[in-house]
């Protein structure tokens, strides 16, 4: 059995094309087998929500009277980055607002950032503007205020440089204090542990060695069209893998991109994570085309069949130490329950499966109304054999 | 005891100066109101000044009686008119909650992923007020 995305786009143009999410592919899967699942099935949605900082916004303000370089570009206080042409500027979902306190007192509640300032325009709310410049001939004037919203704006786009992780690590804390991190509020002594993705329903999980996802695919990216655009930051493909092939630890990312007119306010959250700072939650949905029945086999796999590892929070992440205290399955996590080290301890998610299911049953009703087709890649992401595994940044030379 | 039907629950925040501390208040409220306490939180400051959050389940009158006893013996009491609420248009069900939620109040129903208030689990302890990543928990007045 083999089908091309050509004829998987015609099927979807007259309305006859079988889509169902990741979740319901692993059932078709399981009950039907592969060969079958693999004659039935055209595409299966997948889907993610979920904290990823390496996100932000492209903005065109257009030009003020008389004209500013806006070397310096503030939205509700948030600095953006203005090393970029005149009126552009790039608003990062880590950045903090300006009279932030940061971590003092510890832990810092970092209230709002820029995710929130993204979260409000994708909202349709008017977000306070100001820019400072030197002046220039072509450019004279140093200050300028105004509002602005989405309305208001040439372009506005997210430019995520590092989204959509393949596998994570799962945060546990084994000192004797509560540990505030990026993956949520520790317990000491090995007190809970939480993890981020959406495990058998994730994007990369089920496409696990980049058949179909490449650069130009198109995707869902905060409930608006968007598309791949390149690898992502860290991007690392050579990690170890399992029998199915499925990485046992954090490997592949994605670079994503995407009109913020379209998206849904529901699907782009500005956070606060106490002690840690503020992000961008984002909901991501990516198609993937069952072209044989090796892709049937790819997205057929179950909570049961991913692992990730136990990583220590306390110690070994920041020491940047190898090793981990264990590995345990999605469906334990899911289950709310792990083992490490012979101990049941309870698991929580930072993620939402809630939005993630959501985002991959939008993508699925578009995929059926004959309102999105598949993208075929321009070209491939890199590969096991393509990339080089990440590198440290390197000691100080002595 | 009264008739189940005619009890009421209030919620009070009372303090205990630091004489207090060590007397068996609580234990005598029961015994001479007859109404049942629930406490929610309790904590005891650097100078023993004690505070403790509790709901009190009985008669309206005995409550009443029971306030009126302890702020006879020097215990400040003010009756809890501020609760927990979750505003749901800001919950997006991410579950971060559940880690650090000490009562339960806040927990991941599963398998369907869903986070649940139980507000009649909450003890005011108010870590989701900064915990919660889009502060979708808030302090309201009643």
């Amino acid at each position: 059995m083999q089908r091309t995305i050509a004829e998987i786009n015609e099927k979807i143009a007259q309305g006859g094309a079988v889509v169902v999410t990741a979740e319901e592919m692993t059932r078709i899967v399981r009950e039907r087998g592969v060969p079958r699942a693999a004659r039935e099935v055209d595409v299966v949605t997948t889907g993610t929500f979920g904290m990823m900082c390496s996100s932000g916004a492209f903005l065109n303000f257009g030009h003020a009277r008389p004209r500013i370089k806006m070397q310096r570009v503030l939205l509700n206080d948030v600095p953006a980055y203005g090393g970029i042409a005149a009126a552009d500027a790039y608003i990062g979902a880590a950045e903090l607002r300006v009279d932030d306190p940061g971590n003092q007192p510890f832990p810092g509640e970092f209230r709002y950032g820029g995710g929130h300032v993204i979260e409000e325009l994708v909202a349709g709310r008017k977000v306070r503007f100001e820019a400072t410049s030197y002046g220039t001939d072509c450019y004279p004037s140093k200050h300028a205020a105004s509002w602005v919203s989405l309305k208001d704006i040439n372009q506005a786009y997210l430019f995520n440089p590092r989204n959509c992780y393949q596998n994570y690590n799962v945060a546990a804390n084994t000192s004797r204090q509560t540990k505030y991190t990026y993956l949520g509020i520790l317990k000491p002594r090995l007190g809970n542990v939480s993890y981020s993705g959406a495990g058998e329903l994730s994007p990369l999980m089920n496409d696990p060695m980049l058949r179909t996802i490449g650069i130009g695919t198109r995707i869902l990216l905060g409930g608006g069209v968007g598309y791949v655009a390149w690898e992502g930051t860290q991007h690392d493909p050579t990690v170890a893998r399992s029998e199915r092939g499925v990485p046992l630890g954090g490997a592949a990312t994605l670079a994503l991109v995407g009109d913020m007119r379209g998206m849904r306010r529901e699907f782009v959250r500005g956070v606060s994570m106490l002690g840690y700072g503020v992000s961008l939650a984002l909901g991501v949905a990516v198609p993937i085309p069952i072209l044989d029945e090796d892709m049937a086999f790819r997205t057929g796999v179950s909570d049961a069949d991913l692992t990730a590892p136990v990583i220590d929070y306390a110690e070994a992440y920041p020491a940047r130490k190898p090793g981990a205290l264990g590995r345990v399955s999605f469906a334990d996590l899911k289950r709310g329950e792990v083992t490490v080290d012979g101990r049941a301890i309870p698991a929580s998610p930072i993620s939402s499966l809630v939005m993630a299911r959501a985002i991959a049953e939008l993508l699925k009703e578009r995929i059926r109304a004959g309102a999105f087709l598949l993208a075929q890649p321009v070209a491939p992401l890199p590969g096991p054999e393509d990339a080089r595994p990440l590198q440290p940044l390197p000691e100080p030379e002595p | 005891m009264t008739d189940p039907r005619n009890q009421i629950r209030k919620r009070f925040v009372l303090v205990f100066p630091n004489e207090l501390v060590d007397k068996p208040i609580m234990c005598d409220l029961v015994r001479e109101f007859d109404v049942t306490f629930n406490i929610l939180n309790a904590t005891i400051s650097s100078e023993r000044e004690g505070r403790l959050v509790m709901e009190l389940t009985g008669a309206s009158a005995q409550i009443s009686a029971a306030a009126d006893h302890l702020e006879r013996l020097g215990v400040a009491v003010d009756s809890l008119n501020q609760e927990v609420r979750r505003n749901d248009d800001n919950c997006m069900h991410c579950g971060t909650c559940e880690g650090f939620c000490p009562s339960g109040a806040l927990y991941v129903q599963r398998p369907e992923m869903r986070v649940v208030y139980d507000e009649s689990k909450c003890i005011l302890c108010e870590r989701c007020l900064t915990g919660c990543p889009t502060h979708a928990m808030e302090f309201r007045f009643r």
